[in-house]
């Protein structure tokens, strides 16, 4: 039976002395570890945190990107870079392109020692870029053609020749 | 132990204990002085137990099985468990109350913590935890007395 004299507020503040039937159970505790477990704890609590570090940069990093404004964000970043990268390659060539658009005489005015150094194959296509980017039209030239001169053709004639002796006739 | 005396089942209880340590390691950052870091540990156990239970409960609902049952069932067998048959009784008799009113009872009973510690604890009010612990205690001597 219930004992019907224990109130309330006594059943809530010593709960000891509460319900017969319970206050007869001996308060003890009943629930037991393998033999060690606390001493692996520490060890088994240390592998865990390891093995979700590791699994932080796969896992997490796949879930972070599952929500759709973060793919669309990450699309947005890498179409930006990939835009970049092509604009820097672009300028890069033009810049390469560049010593084309000077005049070789101005070139070797300025550096003649530069002639020393440039071998005969540089020279030649040197000589050819800037031929063919001006529209250069041969009348009179010591090889008898005096037609537009392709690229192709240049450099055909060119290397039949005496190159250092045409480019300083150019 | 009040994990264990949650979960019952000792595999379960060391899970979550780890999984509680390793949420302590990876929060204590976020750890704020102005509370006692035994309360914030105490916390931390207490959700992961319950949010383990409820994740338990909602697997078990699709079938025909009361996962409490099971419980109070696999106590029995319990390698890790050496009560005599009252002491199971009073196991199986906490098993038939609600999670909250068990944790409830766990910490004033048996943890013999303060109303006001296991309200900063379970973040429920002084009050409401002593007609919770009142209800349960009812609850445990009608079941005893029952069977």
């Amino acid at each position: 039976m219930i004992n019907e004299k224990v109130t309330y507020d006594d059943n809530m503040n010593n709960p000891e002395k509460f319900g017969s039937e319970l206050s007869k159970i001996k308060k003890e505790n009943n629930f037991q570890v393998p033999e060690n477990y606390f001493d692996d704890l520490p060890q088994m609590i240390r592998e865990k945190v390891n093995q979700k570090e590791v699994r932080f940069s796969f896992e997490s990093m796949f879930l972070y990107f599952l929500k759709p404004y973060r793919v669309i964000a990450l699309g947005s970043i890498l179409a930006l870079v990939i835009l970049g990268l092509f604009i820097i390659t672009n300028q890069e060539q033009e810049n390469l392109q560049m010593p084309y658009d000077i005049s070789l005489e101005d070139l070797i005015q300025e550096y003649p020692e530069m002639i020393e150094y440039m071998d005969d194959e540089v020279l030649v296509e040197f000589a050819v870029a800037q031929m063919a980017q001006e529209d250069i039209y041969f009348i009179d030239f010591e090889f008898g053609f005096d037609s537009m001169l392709f690229q192709d053709d240049i450099i055909q004639h060119l290397s039949d020749e005496d190159i250092s002796e045409i480019i300083f006739n150019l | 132990m009040h994990i264990r005396r949650l979960v019952i089942n000792h595999a379960d209880a060391d899970d979550i204990v780890q999984d509680t340590f390793v949420k302590v390691w990876e929060n204590l950052n976020n750890f704020r002085a102005e509370s006692n870091l035994y309360t914030w540990i105490y916390r931390i156990a207490t959700n992961e137990a319950l949010t383990f239970l409820k994740k338990k409960k909602r697997k078990y609902s699709f079938t025909a099985i009361d996962y409490y049952s099971t419980l109070a069932k696999t106590l029995e067998d319990d390698n890790y468990y050496n009560g005599d048959e009252i002491q199971l009784l009073l196991q199986k008799a906490l098993l038939t109350l609600p999670d909250k009113q068990r944790l409830v009872f766990n910490m004033k009973y048996y943890d013999e913590l303060k109303y006001e510690e296991i309200s900063d604890i379970v973040g429920t009010s002084v009050g409401a935890l002593k007609a919770s612990y009142h209800i349960a205690t009812k609850k445990i001597e009608k079941f005893i007395l029952n069977n």
